[in-house]
This record gives structure tokens, C-alpha cells and sequence, in this order.
């Protein structure tokens, strides 16, 4: 206990006086100096950061449905700046949003540091004071993560302890109030962890076969009750167990959650506790990997905040057990996690054709197929507001979302690369974006990716898309062309037209046009054209991405 | 049951967890009759809402009839009808009618409002946040309602209804001490009309006939308000004001009120909200 | 107060992107897990003196998805000529990771793959976006990054690659 005092104390030293105190401890030339390269630093520590700025300059065009921008311009930008120095750390983030770009949460509008800590660490022992970031197991109940390009920061600022007695045996401990945009969430917010494993624990068991993991969280959020209607729990609690064991090429693990009553916007304020089990099973040889999952969700959403929605202050972290697709057309329809109830499965296979065999050919070829499928769960409604639903455990109800897909990849030439991808998906539109009444979209799939190396650093790569479907927007085509000449520049155009629209006003070429400047870690891109609406989901919450029309400028480095 | 046990032996070694055992609700006191003498501080409720937003019957409606049978007149609801679940086409068959007006659209804008139902209570922070889930309301209302009333407002309507203007003549006393960018913001609105609205919990979800509540009409003052005074008013202060208002063709009179606030244009809280029938 | 104006002096020049300052920096200590659930600290990781890539990656993302079969295909000769060790950081968060270890087995690479599911490690290695690849020399230190993967930019690294292993400069 000493040891954290000393440690506490330790870092109340700001940043410059901790730097002083060591360079008089070390025999450092005692001068200023601003050389030329390399700088050595032997005194100061080391300071790094990383940049990104995006902004968009935005037209009203009625027919695709952009609303208008009064700002006409809009931009998030952010600077991070880290401090390591020995054992001490610390670091803090500028953000500015003037005023965040469409499709992010309002509440980011303006500027500030809402990011900034400091740190010592020590090999079995670490502290943490201010933002941080932290994860029990999966995250089931607990996992506080930023999401940049999904507007997700729900940081942690307080105090954190990570400790390990004995070699294998990881310990981690907070007190913290959660981040809300530029302030902090109303709940106080409190967890333990704990982590064995067993092969690291016992020397002897280093080099076995048979490898064990096991652990297990709890997290406990306090939020006043000021309601002047419902008697509400203050202190809500939950815990999550989780094991995994691995014998040579086969792994198995699981998780089960558990949380007491936990009325909130999200469950309509019923005091139903919660629960989440999942399974994962492995298998992975040199050129074959198989992984089925299964995972059952039952009024599991926890947030910091009872009265929050959307995707601020959560606590879990219920990430869709599905495929996450990148290609325009086959994210078109992404899967978002139900946290009030859902039971799904999983598998997926890779597999490598050897080089040189039949289908191998040449070069080799690689088949990645998966299958995913989501349903809700059997409910029974009940009356009496403590109970809300009673839920079956193994039984499905409705589909929420079904995927199989197959993708081939295959190095045809020493030049020539292509990659086919076939998709069905089944899409309960009314579920998973939350608008009942649009019913159930059918989408089929075909993706043809081709690049041919024109010279050593001269690459052109297309992209032509299709999606076949009757329902919602109906069918779409879509094609990239895009010529990169490593390592500096890149050129591409997109088209993405909505050609079976039933309204032939709508048969609209979204058309985008992008380049873009690289060097070592500075990229600058950028674009012009006309973006279609777009769905983004995060943690069962999907959020709607306006249509727009207009340039966009995008700048990343980190240094 | 075994895990049950962990988990509270769990919950009970390292912090407490509250099970709810008895009743949820809390014990609710009669609220009697309102002394009219006496300066009540009023908490005013901007409900964001639309006619095409299924959850807000649900979530936004019945919770604010909740909080007007709990709060009475301590609680004054102003319907917010914009954005995207307000659209409407003159020529469909539902949804035909235009709830949005100008005031409404600049509000949701100001907010940046991005889901209905949710509401701002007297655009006062609660929790670190302006616009509230409906889940948050009644704990925001009750805390705007600790406090000691600010202004006294007395609202006088004249309306006229040959040429359908309605005069609005309001008074605020300073009960305490004001800021000299204290604003008074005045907003006429509807209630009971009649019109379609969505209900997801429906097998049809569409309802021709929903009772609209308290829909926000237009905006007497600038939307965002009109200065009281130049100076800061001191207490026992008394500042009248006169406007008058044009209904628009369709606006039943008698459905009709006048929504009287004291907003401050720094900090943008209300102070207090009086409510008045205009017949 | 000298030590701080220069502190601050300093924190500008590397702030405003001065290109001198490309410092030998070491990888900041962060633990992680290996697809066989066994810590390793990132500070501590070496490979006899010889040079090692970090390269930060996801199943999901396709063009690090590109670079790294790119560099499998010439993965054995690299090592054979500079004893290049890859280490593929895979920052797939709980959505996908479970499915890291069989997809790596699947696409039959041989890199060591280290798992950042919460991106500690992509953090304090200020990672923006990924692909993102880091070349340490024999001394564990950092001496060239690169942000993003087109083809043909792994002729480049490999080209730096010879250079650290011979114990040159680089200079950019």
C-alpha cells in the first residue's frame, strides 16, 4: 500500500519537475541544447504524437437527401501528444470539432483537452491517473475504447491500478467517472479484474500441450436516484467469468456475464437482471483455420449513464457476432448487436491450395467461407414492470440477420492478383436499424477485385460490385478504379449507382473522386463527389449517416 | 442459482449492488390545490418529437403524461415537431400534415437534436448533457423544481377573434437579482390535434387520429428571445412587455396557449416558465 | 527554468514535424498477449541484434490483409538474407478475435502475431490508422515508419530492411 502512495505522490509531480529531478540524478551534460540531428535525448524523455484533421465542404443537393450545412464546412481534428520517460509516462489530447462533421454526435461541438494523464510503471506494478482506456475479458461488461472514425470516446478519468503478484496473475483495479463528449458522465464508476495464467504460474507446465487461461471482472456504476417516479437502483453491479483452455492446434474458450437489475432508457426501465454467455472454439494448422462461435444476449445493456442512449457512456462492449465486411456493397447492410436480446452462431474456414497443387496453382489460392446468424430470443411479455419479459434460453425467435458468404483469393501472375467474394444476406431491416415497417431485405452479393502490377511501384487495382435485391432500395452496381504508384501517390475514382431503385428519379451515380500524398507517416487526401446515406452501428446502436455533396480533406501523421 | 450466489457474494465483498426487493414506485404525495398567490418555479420540458417517430407515443407521450399528473402545473410541455421524423408530403395519404414551423426547425437545429423522442428541461445541463432521453426528465424536472423561483410571470392574453390577433401582455417580477442578457421569450401553442402519428408497438402502426399535445405554433418574440432590459434588473424589479400575434388559418383558439420564459442569452437556462390560455 | 524552456523548445520542433528529429526511440512497454495467451512485453522484444518490423494489421482490413501476403511470399528470403524477425500486431478487437489465430493459420503466414484488442499498444506507439509498420534495428530501437501499404512499398522496406542489418543510417 505503501508503494501506491509513494507512487501517487510521485506523479503529482508535474511532468517538467520529474524530467529535473532525473537529469540531476544521471551525469548529464547540465546545458540547453537545440542540436542538429539526431537529437539525443538523455534527460528529457521522449515526446511523440500523432495528428489527424478531417474536414468536408458541404452542398445541399435535394435528390440524394443532403441536408443543408449552415456551416457550409465542417471538421474533427485531433493532436495526441505522448511523454515516456523511464518508467513515467503521461500524454493528453487536443480535440476540436467546428462543428463535427455529419453523421457525428452533436455533442462533440467545439474544442478542448479531453484527454490527458499521467502514468508510472514499474515491471509488476502500474499506475494510472486521468483518461485511460481498459478492457475485462471480451468487454462484455466492461470496456472503455475510442472508436475515432465512429465518434466513440468513453474513456475513463480517474485512477487505476494494475498490479502483478506472481508471474501469470494479472490484477487491475479503477475508480473513474466516464467521459461524455467534453465533460463526464453523471455515474461513478468502479471494477476489478483478475487474470490467471496457469502456464505461466507454474514453470513447469511452460512447455506443456495444454495451455489454461481463466478470469474474471466485476464493474459496479453508482448514479443517484433523483427520480421522482420509480425507486431506482443506485448502485448497479455486474460480473463476468471467463476461461479458455488450448491443447496443440485446438482452442476452446467461454464467457458468462451477469448483471443485477438495471433499469434504464435502453430496457424501457424494466428491472429485469441481465445476462450474456458466449463460446468461441478454434482450430488452426499451416494453411487451415476453422472458428465456430455462439453467443446468447439477454437485456445486457449497461452504461454508466441509465438515461443515456445512442452510443454514449456504454460500459459493455456487445460487438456484432458476424463477418465485418469492407467493400462498399457488402457493408451496406451491416449487423448491429441487440443488446436487449439476441442468440446468434458463427463459423468461419480459411483455407490455403498449396502452391504448386491443382487449385493452388502457381502462387497458391486461399478460401475464407462464413456463416452468421442472428436471432432474437423468445419472449413472453409480462405485465409487472420488475419482471418485463420472460425469455427462452435455447430457442430462437424471430431472424434478425442471416450472412454466408465465400471469398477466393488468388495470385494469378507475378503481376496479376484477383479476389472474388459471393455474399446472401438476410437483413430484418425493422430490427436492426429500428424502424419497424420496411420488413426484410434479401441481398445478394458478387465482388470482383483485380489489380495488375504495371511496373515495380505502378499498380492498378478495380473493384466491380453487385447487388441484387427486390427489397428497400433495390439493386445496386458499383465499380473503383484505383492507380497507386508506391510510395507517394494515390488516385481513385468510385461510382456506386442505385440503378433498380423503383423511383427512376433515384437511379443515382453517388460518384466520388479521391488522391492522395504519402510519405512515411503523412497522408493527405483528398476528395469530391457525392456520398449515399449510410449506416454506421456500433453496440446494437446504428446511426444514420446524412447524404452529402462536396470536397473532402483529410490529413494523418504521427511522429 | 449457484452462479446468483457468486455473483452476490461478489457483489457484496467488493461494492454494493442495490436489488430492488419491494415496490419500484415511489410513494407519490397529493399535490392539493396550487395556491395561485403564491410564485411557483415552473420547470419547462421541450419535447423533441415527429409524427413519424414510432417509439415517441411511447417513450415521449405517455411519459409526459406521467409527469404532468406528478408535476401538475409545476410543469409546462412545449412539442418540438422537426427533423427527419417530421417530413411530410401534402399529397400522401398519411403523414400529409405540417407540424414544423420555423421556430421548430431553429430549434432542433440550435440543439442539434439527432433522435426522437428526447427533450431539453429548461436547457439546463442535467447529468453534463442539454437534450435528455425521456428516461432523464423527471430526475432534471424535479431538480429544476428545487429551486428558488427566480421571476414572478404573469401573462395577460387578448385575442381578438375577428382578425384572429391575440395581444400577449407579460410581466416579470425579479424575485431576485437578474443579468442585463436575461431575455423573455414568449411561443404560442396548440393542443389536441388531431392527425396521424406512428406507433411501433402497433401491428398498424399508423394512427389516423393521434392526439397531438401541446405542439409548438410559432414563436411570439424571436425565437430565441427579446431583452428584457439593458441593465441587470434588481430585485423587486417589474418589466412589462406587449406583443401581439396573428393566428394562422386552422389554429383552434380555444386549443391555444401562450408559453412565457425567462431565458438568459449567456448561459441559455431558463429561469422560468408561466403558461396561459389565450380565450 | 533553462531545462524547461528547452523542454518546451524541443516538444515545438518535434510538434512542428522537424524531419531532424528522427530519433533512435524505443518501444514503449506495453503487455500483450500472444495467440497462445502468454504475456509479452512489447519493450522486451528482441531478435539477436537483427532487424524486426512491427507491423500493425486487422483480419478486416484489406490492404494490410494485401501487404502481409505480399511479404509471406518473400518472408523465408528476407529472413535468410538480413534474419528480419515480422511481428503482425493484430488490433482486431473481441468482434473478430477469436478468428485471428485460425485466419493467420489459414492464410498460412509465419509471422509472430501479438493481439492489442483494447489498442494500448497502437496508441502508445501512436498509430493512427493501419496499415502502419515500424523497422527497429538490432537494438530494439525505431529508426522508420511508414503509415498506410500500396504495392510495391514492400520493396522499399526491404531495402531499409538490408540497410539495418548491415548497421547503416537511414536517413529519412
Amino acid at each position: 500500500m505503501k508503494k501506491i502512495f509513494v507512487c501517487v505522490a510521485f506523479l503529482s509531480i508535474a511532468v517538467v519537475a520529474k524530467a529535473q529531478q532525473d537529469s540531476a540524478t544521471k551525469s548529464a551534460p547540465n546545458k540547453p541544447f537545440i542540436q542538429n540531428p539526431p537529437l539525443q535525448l538523455p534527460n528529457f524523455g521522449e515526446i511523440h504524437g500523432n495528428f489527424q484533421f478531417d474536414a468536408q465542404y458541404y452542398r445541399v443537393d435535394s435528390l440524394i437527401n443532403a441536408p443543408k450545412v449552415p456551416e457550409k464546412i465542417l471538421s474533427n481534428g485531433f493532436l495526441n501528444l505522448t511523454y515516456t520517460k523511464d518508467k513515467f509516462y503521461a500524454g493528453l489530447r487536443y480535440e476540436s470539432f467546428l462543428n463535427p462533421l455529419q453523421g457525428y454526435p452533436s455533442g462533440f461541438k467545439g474544442s478542448g483537452v479531453p484527454h490527458r494523464y499521467a502514468g508510472y510503471i514499474a515491471d509488476d506494478f502500474e499506475v494510472t491517473v486521468g483518461n485511460f482506456y481498459e478492457q475485462f475479458g471480451s468487454g462484455t461488461i466492461f470496456r472503455a475504447y475510442e472508436e475515432k472514425n465512429l465518434g466513440i470516446d468513453n474513456s475513463l478519468d480517474g485512477l487505476r491500478v494494475r498490479f502483478r503478484p506472481v508471474k501469470g496473475i494479472y490484477l487491475k483495479g479503477f475508480v473513474a467517472r466516464q467521459r461524455s463528449f467534453f465533460a463526464l458522465g453523471p455515474g461513478i464508476v468502479r471494477g476489478a479484474d483478475i487474470d490467471f495464467s496457469v502456464n505461466e504460474i507454474f514453470t513447469k507446465l511452460e512447455n506443456s500441450n495444454l495451455r489454461y487461461t481463466f478470469g474474471g471482472g466485476f464493474i459496479s456504476k453508482y448514479q443517484p436516484d433523483n427520480d421522482p417516479i420509480y425507486i431506482l437502483p443506485e448502485n448497479v453491479g455486474a460480473f463476468a467469468g471467463r476461461a479458455g483452455i488450448q491443447y496443440k492446434k485446438v482452442t476452446l474458450s467461454g464467457e458468462y456475464a451477469y448483471k443485477i437489475n438495471d433499469p434504464s432508457a435502453d430496457n424501457k426501465f424494466i428491472y429485469k437482471e441481465g445476462t450474456a454467455i458466449s463460446i468461441n472454439a478454434g482450430y488452426a494448422t499451416k494453411g487451415l483455420g476453422i472458428s465456430v462461435a455462439a453467443k446468447r444476449i439477454d437485456n445486457m445493456s449497461f452504461r454508466s449513464d441509465r438515461a443515456a442512449s445512442r452510443t454514449d457512456l456504454t460500459l459493455s462492449f456487445l460487438p456484432a457476432a458476424t463477418k465485418q465486411h469492407t467493400y462498399m456493397l457488402p457493408s451496406f447492410y451491416p449487423y448491429a448487436t441487440q443488446p436487449n436480446g439476441e442468440l446468434g452462431i458463427q463459423g468461419e474456414i480459411t483455407y490455403t491450395f498449396k502452391k504448386g497443387s491443382l487449385v493452388g496453382g502457381r502462387y497458391g489460392t486461399t478460401i475464407t467461407a462464413n456463416y452468421a446468424s442472428v436471432w432474437g430470443l423468445d419472449t413472453t411479455q409480462v405485465a409487472d414492470q420488475k419482471v418485463g419479459y420472460t425469455a427462452k434460453f435455447l430457442s430462437p425467435g424471430k431472424l434478425y440477420f442471416e450472412d454466408k458468404n465465400i471469398e477466393i483469393t488468388k495470385k494469378i501472375t507475378s503481376k496479376l492478383k484477383a479476389g472474388y467474394t459471393f455474399m446472401h444476406l438476410v437483413y430484418n431491416k425493422d430490427v436492426v436499424q429500428g424502424v419497424p415497417g420496411f420488413g426484410i431485405v434479401y441481398a445478394y452479393i458478387n465482388v470482383l477485385d483485380v489489380s495488375y502490377k504495371l511496373a515495380k511501384n505502378n499498380t492498378v487495382r478495380t473493384e466491380l460490385q453487385h447487388m441484387r435485391t427486390k427489397q428497400d432500395m433495390g439493386s445496386w452496381a458499383a465499380g473503383l478504379i484505383e492507380y497507386t504508384i508506391a510510395p507517394k501517390y494515390f488516385i481513385a475514382v468510385l461510382d456506386q449507382f442505385n440503378y433498380g431503385n423503383s423511383e427512376s428519379k433515384k437511379q443515382i451515380h453517388y460518384v466520388v473522386a479521391q488522391a492522395g500524398y504519402l510519405k512515411n507517416t503523412l497522408r493527405i487526401a483528398g476528395g469530391y463527389g457525392k456520398q449515399r446515406e449510410g449506416i454506421i452501428c456500433v453496440g446494437g446502436v446504428c446511426r444514420n449517416v446524412p447524404a452529402s455533396n462536396g470536397f473532402t480533406l483529410s490529413i494523418t501523421s504521427s511522429f | 442459482m449457484k452462479k446468483l450466489a457468486v455473483v452476490l457474494i461478489a457483489c457484496t465483498l467488493f461494492v454494493a449492488c442495490d436489488k430492488i426487493e419491494g415496490p419500484i414506485k415511489e410513494t407519490l404525495t397529493d399535490l392539493g390545490d396550487v395556491d395561485t398567490t403564491v410564485t411557483l418555479q415552473r420547470a419547462l420540458l421541450e419535447e423533441y418529437t415527429g409524427h413519424k417517430c414510432g417509439n415517441c407515443p411511447e417513450l415521449g407521450s405517455e411519459k409526459i403524461a406521467e409527469l404532468d399528473a406528478l408535476f401538475g402545473s409545476k410543469l409546462v410541455t412545449v412539442s418540438v415537431h422537426a427533423g427527419s421524423f417530421a417530413t411530410f408530403s401534402p399529397t400522401a395519404s398519411k403523414y400529409n400534415y405540417d407540424f414544423t414551423t420555423p421556430t421548430s426547425i431553429a430549434l432542433y437545429n440550435k440543439y442539434g437534436v439527432q433522435a426522437n423522442p428526447e427533450g431539453c428541461v429548461s436547457r439546463t445541463l442535467s447529468g453534463g448533457k442539454l437534450v435528455l432521453g425521456s428516461g432523464a426528465w423527471a430526475t432534471a424536472i424535479s431538480a429544476v423544481l428545487t429551486q428558488e423561483p427566480a421571476q414572478r410571470i404573469d401573462i395577460k392574453n387578448t385575442f381578438n377573434e375577428a382578425n384572429k390577433q391575440l395581444t400577449v401582455d407579460v410581466t416579470v417580477k425579479y424575485l431576485k437579482a437578474g443579468a442585463a442578457d436575461d431575455n423573455l421569450t414568449v411561443y404560442l401553442v396548440e393542443d389536441s390535434i388531431i392527425n396521424w402519428q406512428k406507433d411501433y408497438r402497433l401491428t398498424n402502426e399508423d394512427i389516423p387520429n393521434f392526439v397531438h399535445r401541446h405542439v409548438l405554433r410559432g414563436a411570439v418574440t424571436p425565437t430565441f428571445g427579446d431583452p428584457l432590459s439593458t441593465t441587470a434588473p434588481a430585485v423587486g424589479a417589474i418589466i412589462k412587455k406587449s406583443y401581439t400575434y396573428t393566428l394562422k388559418d386552422g389554429y383552434v383558439p380555444k386549443h391555444c396557449s401562450v408559453v412565457a420564459f425567462v431565458n438568459n442569452s449567456g448561459t441559455d437556462n431558463v429561469l422560468q416558465v408561466a403558461e396561459k390560455h389565450i380565450q | 527554468m533553462n531545462r524547461y524552456k528547452t523542454l518546451l523548445a524541443l516538444s515545438l520542433s518535434l510538434l512542428l514535424g522537424n524531419a531532424n528529429a528522427q530519433i533512435n526511440r524505443p518501444v514503449p512497454a506495453i503487455d500483450l498477449k500472444n495467440t497462445a495467451g502468454i504475456t509479452v512485453n512489447t519493450a522486451a522484444i528482441t531478435n539477436n541484434g537483427k532487424p524486426i518490423i512491427i507491423d500493425f494489421w486487422a483480419t478486416w482490413c484489406k490492404p494490410c490483409v494485401l501487404e502481409l501476403n505480399t511479404i509471406n511470399d518473400v518472408y523465408a528470403d528476407w529472413q535468410k538474407e538480413t534474419g528480419v524477425k515480422i511481428i503482425a500486431v493484430s488490433t482486431d478487437d473481441a468482434r473478430n478475435l477469436a478468428k485471428v489465430a485460425p485466419f493467420v493459420a489459414g492464410k498460412a503466414w509465419e509471422f509472430d502475431i501479438l493481439l492489442d484488442p483494447n489498442g494500448d499498444f497502437k496508441r502508445a506507439m501512436n498509430v493512427n490508422n493501419i496499415p502502419h509498420t515500424f523497422l527497429l534495428n538490432g537494438n530494439g530501437e525505431i529508426v522508420w515508419q511508414h503509415a498506410s501499404y500500396e504495392p510495391g512499398d514492400e520493396d522499399h522496406l526491404y531495402e531499409l530492411v538490408k540497410k539495418v542489418a548491415k548497421g547503416e543510417k537511414i536517413e529519412e
